[in-house]
């Protein structure tokens, strides 16, 4: 071997039953870029680590350009590299950012298991809507919510089942329920106008957010026309957006020709106001 | 092993009475031992739907108050001699009973029966609490309109909240209506409610004869709603009998009327 072990930039270690890739943070990112991929190479020919998953030891701050290199780096031989378990510890003098954007790169990723196969999660934009939500677990509820049955959290809710007509949540942070959503649901229920409501069937007997309320228009009452959707407050009002994908298309498809001509009205949804009906004193 | 099946709605009018009549009496003609048990506690009904109300002499009450025993008060029905009547009191009310003395009277019918069907009062108080006590499942009959659709998830909730496993039946479906978009399908019932449906029984004017003349129509071949309440029973007894669905219905429908 051509390379001296004490020159290698890079290093691949066993930290209690998983692999951590180290980086030396005094040599040139060039050196370590070279160096990481002679090291995959080479352990390309005998497969000792083919389809681990590595994760990024903190000890060298990287950028989300450099960390994207190392990843595609590490792809050509099988390997999986994953984000630092911590944010890396002291961010560069000249970052003017109190979050440096090495941390902001791995925030969505932190909490995978590490047998997850990554999906490529492009860094918030500043203008998403979703930047400035607030993150806390939240309170899971896992069952269908019936009517007469009633959630109050002073967290996020996050249901797993239906809300049905005649069920109410109030939470103070945001809601998302993976199913249909016909009760009525209070989100940011303390004021918290950058509360949102997610979920996989918009079709609440009434919406609130913050203060205000609303309802949906009576030609979009029916449980049936709706994609996945997000509700949140903008100019004032509670607004209705389907994701930039065509859900309610591909919905359409998998539900056969039956609620078809649902769509149409589904994906026209996106940005249709609510009818307003007025604001709570909270 | 037997089984205590309680069955409710919330809504009233939904066809309780006539459920439970029509599953005992087709549980009876497949062989097994059942006893019909009215929890209705002052709106007395099952005993004119099963044609047996002028031989009632001891009910519920008389039982779970001591009065007379179990046996006293059971009536045996006309036509089947595996099938029973527990008739309720007229003149008490849903207090006259607790839900521990209910609890207590279904497992003495138990050692006895095969099937002990408990027709629940409609609503949430005393009376439901009575007629759920004790029960091993329920069949929570709906009809597909609106208001019985959201009683029946309340009912559902609560069930669930006792630890009482629900099966769903929808009632007096129209598949006219259905058609025409005026009514929900049982899809659609289902769908809201995401509880197993055991049934769909469709709309069938036979059944205000048969309930005006004692007769429970599952004795009627020709009656729909009977033959859909047969089926039932068989589920009822383990057998995996396919739901026939909308579609075939329709097919059937139109064979008949060379559409």
């Amino acid at each position: 071997m051509s390379w001296a072990e004490a020159e290698r930039s890079v290093e691949i270690k066993g930290y209690g039953g998983s692999l951590g890739l180290v980086l030396d943070d005094s040599a040139p990112f060039a050196r370590v870029q070279q160096d990481l991929r002679r090291m995959v190479h080479e352990h390309a020919t005998h497969r000792f680590f083919k389809g681990s998953p590595i994760r990024l030891r903190p000890g060298r701050t990287v950028t989300s350009e450099e960390f994207d290199s190392l990843r595609s780096i590490l792809k050509e031989g099988d390997l999986q590299l994953l984000p630092p378990e911590l944010p890396p510890a002291p961010p560069p003098e000249d970052a003017p950012s109190p979050v440096p954007a090495q941390t902001q790169l791995s925030l969505p990723t932190l909490e995978a298991p590490t047998d997850v196969v990554e999906v490529e999660v492009p860094p918030l934009e500043a203008t998403d809507p979703l930047a400035g939500l607030r993150t806390d677990p939240g309170l899971i509820v896992a069952q269908t919510l019936r009517s007469g049955q009633k959630v109050h959290a002073s967290e996020s809710v996050v249901l797993f089942g239906d809300l049905n007509a005649g069920a109410e949540i109030v939470s103070e942070g945001n809601v998302m329920v993976l199913g249909a959503v016909r009760g009525v649901v209070h989100a940011g229920a303390s004021g918290d106008l950058s509360a949102v409501v997610v979920a996989l069937r918009l079709a609440p007997t009434q919406l609130r957010i913050g203060g205000l309320y609303a309802r949906p228009p009576a030609e979009e009452a029916s449980p049936y026309l709706l994609g996945p959707e997000k509700a949140f407050v903008e100019n004032g009002q509670i607004v209705i957006e389907s994701p930039p994908y065509e859900m309610s298309e591909l919905q359409a498809l998998i539900q056969g020709a039956r609620r078809h001509e649902n769509k149409k009205r589904g994906m026209g949804r996106s940005g249709l106001p609510l009818i307003t009906l007025g604001t709570l004193k909270l | 092993m037997s089984e205590a099946i309680v069955v409710t709605s919330g809504k009233g009018g939904v066809g309780k009475t006539t459920t439970t009549a029509n599953l005992s009496t087709a549980l009876a003609n497949a062989g097994k031992k059942v006893v019909a048990v009215d929890a209705d506690i002052g709106l007395r009904n099952l005993d004119l739907i099963m044609g047996l109300e002028n031989r009632i002499v001891y009910n519920l009450v008389d039982v779970v108050k001591g009065r007379c025993s179990a046996r006293q008060a059971l009536i045996r029905d006309k036509r089947n001699p595996n099938l029973y009547l527990l008739a309720t009191s007229q003149v008490d009310d849903k207090n006259a009973v607790s839900p521990e003395e209910m609890e207590k009277l279904n497992a003495e019918l138990k050692q006895e029966f095969d099937f002990v069907m408990i027709d629940c009062p409609a609503g949430i108080e005393q009376g439901f609490k009575n007629a759920i006590s004790g029960a091993d499942r329920s069949l929570v009959v709906t009809t597909p309109e609106v208001s019985a659709v959201r009683d029946a998830d309340r009912i559902i909730g609560l069930l669930q909240h006792h630890g009482v496993n629900t099966d769903l039946i929808v009632n007096r479906l129209s598949i006219r209506m259905v058609e025409a978009g005026e009514m929900m399908s049982q899809e659609d019932v289902v769908d809201i409610l995401s509880v197993h449906l055991l049934g769909v029984v469709p709309e069938d004017s036979e059944i205000v004869v048969s309930g005006n003349q004692g007769v429970p129509a599952v004795l009627n071949e020709q009656s729909p709603a009977g033959q859909a309440y047969h089926r039932i029973s068989r589920r009822l007894m383990g057998e995996d009998l396919p739901i026939p669905s909308f579609e075939e219905k329709r097919g059937l429908l139109a064979k008949l009327f060379g559409r």
